[in-house]
């Protein structure tokens, strides 16, 4: 049983974790098009199975157009009744999302290969005939 | 639900929101009170009570702290090592100073000119830009007859402009060193 403090620490490690990865998908997300938050965080969670909280997309997304990597700018949605704040990659977000991409391809396959590793060994341990 | 109980619960959770991010400029403060209003109205319209959107949030200072830091605002409470925070503080104090002295010297600049084209509404003889032995100077001088004044009534036209040329180039010199501060963080 872990104590608090661990557990804490795993839970922010993981909170760290899922950021970094909630980052990527939403770069990517984004280059399909201009897109809201409410928007990104549905697809966040329906298509990468990223549970973000609902109030961790935004502050995200602040941190991304600090970064100058998306530009937003306000329109209505289809209704014409309420204002949506839509954000669009830029240059350095598009540059950014290919730097990631291939980060993230370089530590799968590298992960991947290694935990192929460490099955191949189970297997020879649970059947040593 | 009615719309009343909705902004009953949504409302001061949102100037409680308005008042944790009272360090943001007044814009950027609006525009998070009008996205995150925009979202929650959403999230209610879709059936989601206002108790339910708002536990995803948080507590209003805490959602605040978090947009906070990841806006590069306040810093992060975890420790760095002295040398990297040194050169960041060095690095951002050197921008800052160097806007400061910049801004400093418009101001002077400018309050200097508005404040010969004042004086020369009183005493037009003895105000303005002159030419004599030691050079070029802008102000006032004691005897006219040691100089050649310049600019005549050009100087009010001339003072309107420094001041709005050093209201803009100011402004800007501020933002860009605000910018270039935040990215060092």
């Amino acid at each position: 049983m872990p104590s608090d403090k661990r557990l804490v620490v795993d839970i922010g490690q993981r909170a760290q974790f899922l950021k970094g990865l909630a980052e990527l998908a939403m770069l990517s997300l984004l280059d399909e098009g201009p897109q809201y938050g409410l928007e990104l965080l549905d697809r966040l969670r329906r298509e990468a199975g990223i549970d973000l909280a609902e109030g961790t997309i935004y502050p995200l997304l602040h941190r991304l157009e600090k970064g100058e990597m998306t530009r937003s700018e306000w329109r209505l949605d289809q209704d014409g009744t309420r204002p949506r704040k839509y954000y669009a990659l830029t240059d350095r977000g598009r540059k950014e999302l290919a730097s990631q991409l291939i980060e993230w391809r370089r530590l799968s396959t590298a992960l991947s290969s290694f935990l192929k590793r460490g099955k191949s060994k189970w297997v020879k341990t649970a059947n040593p005939n | 639900m009615g719309k009343d109980r909705e902004s009953k619960l949504i409302d001061p959770w949102l100037e409680r929101l308005e008042a944790a991010l009272a360090t943001l400029p007044a814009g950027e403060r609006d525009d998070i009170l009008k996205e995150t209003r925009s979202h929650l109205a959403a999230r209610i319209d879709s059936g989601r009570t206002p108790d339910e959107v708002l536990a995803g949030f948080g507590p209003a200072e805490g959602y605040a702290r978090t947009l906070l830091l990841e806006s590069g605002t306040v810093e992060p409470a975890r420790s760095r090592s002295l040398s990297s925070s040194l050169v960041r503080l060095t690095f951002r104090s050197i921008v800052a100073a160097g806007a400061f002295f910049i801004v400093a010297l418009l101001a002077a600049s400018a309050l200097s000119v508005a404040q010969t084209a004042l004086y020369k509404l009183g005493n037009p003889a003895q105000a303005g830009l002159w030419r004599g032995h030691g050079g070029f100077f802008i102000g006032v001088i004691d005897d006219p007859h040691h100089g050649h004044e310049l600019l005549g009534k050009w100087i009010f036209p001339l003072a309107v402009l420094s001041v709005v040329l050093a209201w803009l180039v100011g402004r800007w010199v501020v933002r860009r060193a605000l910018k270039i501060i935040a990215r060092a963080r």
